[in-house]
């Protein structure tokens, strides 16, 4: 058995939170035209360094090895690399999502030396487009610069695009740009509903007919470890080992979300509150809140319409999203029905 | 010969067992009981022959033996970027 699936099983079934999307802030200085948190949410009250570090010692303590820090943009945060030195004392792999406008090299060489397993910078398109999504005008600039600082320092970088009309024509160039670099290129393209369920920002959502396109690709749809295109969404495989993932996933198994402020989700696209770590240890939210167990305790049959669904095999059903549209978590999702019925003539 | 952890790692103990990350390459290792028994006492850095008297205590191995094994494993160890291997000066 692969050590990646050994350490997966294991976590899975002892309920340890090996991996954690920590999201410090929801403030961010872009303004992306699909982004999925409101407005109103960007002025919160962040939890402290001190709150944040209390966090993380908690989270080692329970088993976390893979933590990613996100936003909001996580370097307006003047604590943040503080707050990365601390976690890489703790022994955590730490991956880092920005938006790479804020990272000058005195930065670079920071996270150089303290080793950060991969930073995620955020890219669209070309210049054009880029600033177009953001809608900040000097945006590009910034975060081609950082992209090459960060190989300079042999920092692992990949970057992450999300796929909309807006960009959908760029898609070639970013795969090239990718190449050309020697960097990884992760692709979504999946807009969701805003943290507060409003869906206005799904128009922005690729066509069927580009959707199609996109699944058919075969440079993106490889599943081998050297292959420096990812594809997000990729219908399950095997079928038949994730269907009880597939249907319920990992969130709230071995997966954990962290809002800033201190809210523990299964994941930070599910946001099916377990508990407050400002009231509860991280212990006693994981293994003893009533929702986290009963969240475990689901079966795929639970989910009555999808598992009689016939294309249940083609669909990576993700339960944050079904909860955002529907405010159930038993219901469908329109976003993943839609991408099960494109991609399963695909497949 | 003085023996501690590589400071680009990442590292817990899951079920028993240590899961040790190089975050340069994200290579996933995973230790045996042994292993992750030895890898708790480099965590900090520590002599060879220390860490030999400790095994020894521990584990019912004849002590040759467990010496040419010990330095075959520290040897791995150290080839996949695991740890740091300081001369005694």
């Amino acid at each position: 058995m692969k050590i990646t699936n050994k350490i997966f099983d294991i976590t899975f079934q002892k309920n340890i939170p090996l991996y954690s999307v920590f999201e410090l802030t929801y403030r961010c200085n872009l303004k992306c035209l699909h982004c999925y948190i409101p407005e109103n949410h960007r002025i919160k009250n962040e939890l402290s360094t001190y709150e944040v570090k209390n966090i993380l010692r908690q989270l080692k303590s329970e088993g976390c090895l893979f933590l990613v820090f996100t936003g909001g943009e996580v370097f307006l945060r003047n604590d943040f690399l503080d707050i990365c030195s601390y976690a890489r004392k703790l022994k955590f792999n730490l991956r880092i999502f920005t938006n790479g406008t804020l990272i000058d090299r005195k930065i670079v060489q920071y996270l150089s030396k303290i080793g950060i397993g991969g930073v995620e910078v955020s890219l669209y398109g070309r210049e054009k487009t880029h600033n177009k999504i953001t809608q900040t005008e000097d945006s590009f600039q910034k975060v081609f610069n950082t992209i090459k600082m960060l190989i300079e320092y042999k920092i692992p970088v990949t970057i992450k695009s999300l796929l909309m009309r807006e960009n959908f024509n760029d898609y070639n160039w970013l795969m090239q740009i990718s190449k050309k670099f020697g960097i990884k290129c992760k692709f979504d393209p999946v807009i969701v509903p805003r943290n507060d369920g409003d869906k206005s920002i799904l128009k922005y959502q690729i066509t069927n007919s580009q959707m199609r396109s996109i699944f058919s690709d075969k440079r993106l749809f490889k599943r081998e470890k050297s292959n420096p295109y990812l594809l997000t969404h990729l219908p399950p495989y095997p079928l038949t080992r994730l269907l009880t993932y597939s249907l319920f996933c990992s969130a709230g198994r071995n997966f954990v979300g962290i809002s800033p402020e201190g809210k523990v989700y299964p994941c930070i696209q599910f946001l099916y509150t377990l508990g407050d770590l400002r009231k509860k240890s991280f212990k006693e939210i994981w293994f003893s809140s009533k929702r986290a167990n009963y969240l475990r305790n689901l079966k795929p049959e639970d989910c009555n319409v999808c598992f009689n669904c016939e294309i249940n095999n083609f669909c990576r059903r993700c339960p944050g999203l079904v909860y955002l549209e529907t405010g159930s978590i038993y219901g469908k999702s329109e976003i993943s029905c839609r991408l099960a019925d494109v991609t399963k003539v695909l497949v | 010969m003085q023996i501690k952890h590589n400071e680009n790692i990442a590292w817990r103990i899951i079920d028993g067992q240590a899961y040790i990350v190089t975050v340069n390459d994200s290579k996933l290792h995973l230790l045996n009981e042994i292993g992750t028994r030895i890898w708790q006492l480099i965590e900090r850095k520590i002599d060879f022959e220390e860490l030999l008297k400790k095994l020894i205590s521990e584990y019912d191995i004849e002590l040759e033996k467990l010496r040419a094994d010990l330095k075959e494993f520290i040897e791995e160890l150290n080839s996949k970027g695991l740890i740091k291997i300081e001369d005694n000066k």
